[in-house]
């Protein structure tokens, strides 16, 4: 509608906007570009100093390491991908329905003590999470768990954001909606899938790629749940093969591996990032 | 069927409610609310590995004297991320808020920017983010290649220009972790309504008028949620130094109680943070909802 040129005046502010935002794109853009870049770099370009930002000579050498190397050890590289996949995949599905579950009756039920656990829940969205990993350990410990895919993924089920953005979203929902499925006669089960779910579609898209960049990117409940190669996920794993002395020479296979660990990511913005900026204006954070 | 005949509608709807909320609550109790307490009991405690599990003897407060007293680390660690806190969130918030902006005028490309400003958060994350650090990656890398160092100090003395530079070294850092806090913003400036732009205009406001008079006031609600997200996050970052100790107090020297005192004086010091925050705030939102 409004192009950088109307008629023949130049418009300088547009110009101006486009200029701002490519350069400060850039910027963003570095890390993901010299990632990117560092992957390709063929073994006589890794160390040069000062370092190089771009790849003079690039190569797939990186790539074809990441799977040798960690061929030969006795943990396929695949099997951490795999480990991944569930425990990211289980704490985001097993999270939208317990929030949404949790948020509708918050929302929409009358009831008493609904004012005290939605201030628990506010509340608890200010701890910092260091507080209750000793004791988290120790119950996860002593309760058996341990090297379970339940121990990386029973702790972050309950999650306070999901329930808060979730809660904060259906309070806009009218209640004629739900009364009308009750007077159709749904059962309140009823109501909580075909009524209700379909509605938080946004602020459940939120929380999905919160709760899955979260999930998917942490290291710790790995390396503090399991003991054994087997169970590691991708992050510890790719932490494994940069960290330590003496392994300095993977900077290019670790370079290839994080590259490839945010392609997901990356997919799941995609997928939800337009529903993300509905819930955002909608989700009554400005109240 | 009997049973469910016999309650009266208002007791089962509230059943009802209770049992959907039901999964929820025990998450939260087993894995938030119990470890809670006890790591509160584990702070004025010493715990010692013996064959019955852990046995605790009661010390009362000699953990929190000693976070004070003997440890050489906790203090200057605290000060450090108090003052990377200090210098850092201001700037996330004005970079955030220029960026929104800007991203909410631009009608070509929108989603491709968005993506691109988004994209740091999905990056940054712990393992990575750190071995990029490391490697040197969020220095610009104009002031060591083109040794702008050495170029400046011949106009200006070393004593300003250092502190200036690391300042400006800093500034990537900032643009990376301002990912949340620019999509709240636009979300925050979406809900504006063209009304209120299109009366000033009709009433011959200048565009610095109609920022400071309409959109200012108007997102300063997100400006508060942002300043608090800012804060709790460059608290609980995974590359802050005090979870970092708090880390190798627990796991490397096995040191839960002390580990737990250090936890909750942390969780303490945020706390008390926070509260500032919304104390100064509180005074500007109640004149923006004056003037609203």
């Amino acid at each position: 509608m409004h192009g950088i040129v109307k008629g023949r005046r130049v418009d300088w502010s547009g110009i101006f906007l486009y200029v701002f935002l490519t350069g400060f794109g850039l910027l963003m853009l570095l890390p993901l570009v010299y990632m990117a870049s560092t992957s390709l770099k063929p073994v006589s370009e890794l160390f040069l100093f000062p370092p190089r930002f771009l790849v003079d000579h690039p190569t797939l050498m990186n790539f074809r390491d990441l799977l040798l190397i960690t061929g030969t050890s006795f943990v396929p590289f695949s099997r951490y991908i795999f480990n991944s996949i569930v425990v990211s995949g289980l704490i985001v599905a097993g999270g939208i329905v317990i929030s949404a579950m949790a948020a509708f009756p918050l929302a929409k039920h009358n009831m008493p003590f609904r004012g005290a656990i939605f201030n628990m829940v506010v509340l608890s969205l200010m701890f910092s999470p260091m507080v209750l990993q000793i004791p988290q350990y120790l119950l996860i410990s002593r309760s058996g768990l341990m090297n379970h895919y339940l121990a990386l993924i029973l702790p972050y089920l309950a999650a306070p954001v999901g329930m808060f953005l979730m809660t904060q979203f259906l309070r806009q929902i009218p209640d004629a909606l739900l009364e009308a499925a009750r007077i159709d006669g749904a059962s309140e089960w009823k109501v909580l899938w075909s009524v209700i779910m379909p509605m938080l579609k946004p602020a459940i898209a939120t929380f999905a790629l919160f709760s899955f960049i979260q999930a998917w990117n942490d290291p710790y409940p790995a390396m503090v749940y399991t003991t054994k190669e087997d169970m590691k996920t991708l992050p510890l794993a790719i932490q494994t093969i940069s960290g330590g002395a003496g392994v300095i020479a993977r900077v290019g296979t670790f370079a290839a591996a994080s590259f490839l660990m945010i392609i997901p990511t990356i997919a799941v913005f995609v997928i939800t990032q337009r529903l993300v900026l509905q819930t955002m204006a909608h989700s009554g954070l400005k109240e | 069927m009997n049973l469910k005949m016999k309650l009266s509608i208002r007791v089962r709807h509230m059943l009802e409610g209770y049992i959907f909320i039901l999964p929820w609550i025990v998450g939260f109790l087993l894995f938030m609310a119990i470890p809670l307490g006890r790591s509160f009991y584990y702070a004025f405690h010493r715990l010692e590995p013996s064959e019955h599990g852990l046995v605790a003897t009661f010390v009362g407060f000699t953990y929190f004297r000693q976070a004070f007293t003997t440890d050489v680390d906790f203090l200057p660690l605290l000060q450090k991320t108090m003052t990377a806190m200090v210098t850092q969130v201001p700037l996330i918030l004005v970079f955030a808020m220029f960026s929104a902006l800007l991203l909410n005028k631009a009608s070509r490309g929108k989603v491709f920017f968005r993506g691109v400003f988004f994209l740091p958060v999905i990056i940054a994350s712990g393992a990575i983010l750190r071995e990029l650090l490391d490697q040197g990656a969020a220095k610009l890398p104009i002031f060591v290649q083109y040794d702008l160092f050495r170029k400046l100090a011949f106009f200006i003395p070393e004593q300003i220009l250092e502190p200036v530079l690391e300042y400006a070294d800093s500034l990537t850092l900032v643009m990376w972790d301002s990912g949340v806090q620019i999509l709240i913003f636009l979300a925050g400036l979406q809900t504006i309504s063209p009304i209120l732009y299109e009366a000033a205009k009709c009433d011959g406001a200048t565009k610095w008028e109609v920022f400071w008079k309409i959109t200012f006031p108007m997102i300063m609600p997100m400006i508060l949620v942002n300043t608090l997200f800012s804060i709790v996050n460059s608290f609980t970052k995974t590359d802050n130094h005090v979870m970092n100790h708090l880390m190798n107090i627990v796991f490397r020297n096995n040191d839960y109680g002390y580990g737990s005192a250090i936890g909750w004086l942390y969780f303490l010091f945020i706390f008390i943070v926070l509260g500032i925050i919304f104390l100064i705030f509180r005074k500007s939102m109640a004149t923006a909802e004056g003037r609203a």
